[in-house]
């Protein structure tokens, strides 16, 4: 019997979703079936043979890597494995968190749904036609940045404007494209099909200066739910541009082009941090700290000759999982305290201790701490910047310190209590179902930390996708 | 291929102007005659420096593309873009994509021809059209002047 690898990763979850979609007022069931359809595909990847045979007792299933639609394939290869392990196993663990209060129903189908285009997105042939999955994958999305049904965020039009100006530059970029790899490099065919495609994907990422919907949305938008979004796109958008860098060598070899990434990455490192530091609203200085997190990883992508895919790779799971642990804290938080402002998380660290170490370790992690996940690479990275140009090492050094100081503000802000005067008693009064999530997730933080080289291989063997960057 | 965006059109048309209708929402009447004469203006001005810059991009850009083509493209594709930038209603953004995305698909038929693309931008059409209507029916927000002060 022979299937294919896409009917696993790209079919079974969009049927799954709509499944969920019609159970979608039975909260537990469509959480369960969702938690376990997206767990179940990430293990399935890490432990699928490289020769695609499955042998269950006598039944031998042989899978092949394409699925043919008009003509077009869609290829889910081996290789590509651990890069789409790691996506399904973060929509597992962000549809568990889920089942806080006010979190949008149309959320888990939705997830379901992004994680099985983005897939579908990171192995279509030809692949610009990725960008009309991501397109469609953008649609989709919007209902769930909604929170319960309220009015819609100016952000949320904003973003969906922005990222649809994407598809017609990447599109139109292809199309010069093809032209363009048996042209002398001088050919303004070159810059034209450069420019298109830069625009087209510092949309898509929402770099400066089409940033201004994450630090809107992020604000308005319950923070599991954003959490998801800016941890799903750019990191499945960033895999895709390899693909670019890959197939066109005069892309490789471009002047310049590193260093304008790592111009570029540096400036959103630097306006990230920034407004990181200087935020009232917690939801908002999420919001600004996935700018920075964009400006690193195009810092690395700058870095390409001197290993920086590799960073870039190692970034994608560590970034997923502070993200998860500040998204999860922040949407707790936000139940009991209502709103996420300095003012109104005052003092509430005596009440709700370990959320509030999570959202203080998340922030560190993220930001770069020592002994915390992010750590090894940001200083890897840090160093490497500074190597390549003292002047952006220097501002990037400057950027990442905002997280630091919005994370100490916050951290005397849960601590002070809400009288000054009087003496406020500890009374931890969180439920276990929010402090042993938190707990489990600080843990691995740590040993992320502490132990990078025995955990982190896997997700480089996606590399090998791209053959021409090794 | 025509006759399926033509249809598609229309659904995704008739499917906002009927939950416009249904909300009675209408900015039209909202609308003051200095702002509709703008917009107008604004519109020529746009559809001109289109037909000027079409010529130009023909020749350098998309040589085996018809100008006729090319010029009818940019200009709707100048007219979403200029609505874009001067509503924030929420259908009114989505009649706008939708605008420059029918420019789009006019200029990239003239380049390439795929049963597969087509099928997926009118997927796209389609699912844009859902959007407005889902943005009709929860209504949009007014932003507070921190929104705009504070995102650069």
């Amino acid at each position: 019997m022979t299937l294919n690898t896409p009917l696993l990763w790209v079919l079974f979850p969009l049927v799954i979703a709509a499944i969920v979609g019609a159970l979608y007022q039975r909260k537990a069931l469509s959480i369960i079936l969702t938690v376990i359809t997206a767990f179940g595909l990430a293990l399935l990847a890490v432990f699928f043979p490289e020769n695609l045979t499955l042998s269950i007792g006598p039944i031998r299933l042989v899978f092949s890597e394409s699925l043919a639609i008009l003509g077009r394939q869609i290829t889910v290869k081996y290789e590509m494995l651990p890069f789409i392990s790691l996506i399904y196993a973060m929509t597992g663990l962000w549809t568990l968190s889920s089942w806080f209060p006010n979190t949008p129903v149309a959320f888990r189908p939705i997830s379901l749904v992004l994680t099985a285009l983005l897939t579908a997105a990171a192995g279509v042939e030809p692949f610009l036609y990725a960008a009309v999955l991501i397109q469609i994958a953008i649609l989709v999305s919007v209902p769930m940045l909604s929170q319960g049904g309220g009015a819609t965020d100016r952000g949320i039009l904003r973003y969906l404007t922005l990222q649809t100006l994407a598809m017609p530059l990447i599109l139109l970029a292809g199309w010069l494209l093809t032209g363009v790899e048996t042209l002398p490099a001088d050919s303004p065919l070159v810059g034209q099909s450069t420019i298109l495609l830069g625009l087209g994907f510092a949309l898509w990422l929402g770099i400066f200066p089409f940033h201004s919907w994450i630090p809107m949305v992020a604000q308005r938008s319950r923070p599991n739910v954003v959490g998801f979004l800016v941890f799903l796109f750019p990191t499945t958008i960033l895999v895709f541009s390899l693909n670019f860098f890959n197939r066109y060598t005069f892309l490789r070899n471009l002047p310049n082009l590193a260093e304008t990434l790592q111009l570029f990455g540096v400036v959103m490192i630097v306006i990230g941090g920034l407004w990181t530091a200087f935020q009232t609203d917690l939801k908002r200085a999420f919001g600004f700290s996935v700018l920075t997190e964009s400006g690193f990883s195009l810092a690395a992508l700058g870095l390409i000759s001197q290993g920086g895919l590799n960073w870039l790779m190692l970034l994608f799971p560590l970034r997923a999982l502070g993200f998860w642990l500040w998204s999860f804290a922040l949407t707790a938080l936000e139940n009991h305290a209502g709103e996420l402002t300095f003012e109104s998380v005052r003092g509430i660290a005596r009440r709700f201790p370990i959320l509030s170490v999570g959202l203080i370790l998340a922030q560190f992690s993220i930001a770069g701490m020592p002994l915390l996940a992010s750590f090894p690479i940001k200083l890897a990275l840090l160093s490497a910047t500074l190597n390549a140009s003292t002047a952006f090492g220097v501002w990037s050094f400057i950027g990442n310190l905002g997280l630091f100081l919005f994370t100490l503000r916050l951290l005397f802000s849960l601590l002070t209590p809400e009288d000054e005067n009087t003496f406020e008693k500890w009374r931890p009064s969180e439920k276990s179902n929010e402090y042993l999530p938190v707990l489990i997730m600080i843990l691995i933080l740590v040993l992320l930390g502490l132990f990078p080289n025995n955990f982190m291989d896997g997700i480089l063997n996606t590399l090998t996708a791209f053959t021409q960057l090794q | 291929m025509a006759v399926i965006k033509l249809i598609v059109g229309w659904m995704a048309t008739v499917a906002i102007g009927f939950t416009c209708m249904r909300q009675q929402k209408s900015t039209a009447v909202e609308e003051s005659p200095a702002s509709m004469f703008f917009r107008a203006v604004a519109g020529l001005l746009v559809i001109l420096v289109m037909f000027i810059l079409a010529p130009g991009m023909q020749r350098n850009i998309f040589p085996g593309l018809n100008l006729i083509i090319l010029q009818s493209g940019l200009m709707l594709l100048g007219m979403g873009l200029m609505q874009l930038g001067t509503t924030a209603e929420p259908y009114l953004t989505v009649f706008a994509l939708l605008s420059l995305l029918s420019g789009f698909e006019i200029i990239h038929a003239g380049l390439e021809r795929s049963s597969l693309l087509t099928g997926l931008l009118v997927l796209v059409n389609l699912g844009l059209a859902l959007v407005g209507v889902y943005f009709i029916g929860t209504g949009v927000e007014k932003g507070t002047d921190q929104d705009e002060e504070e995102v650069l």
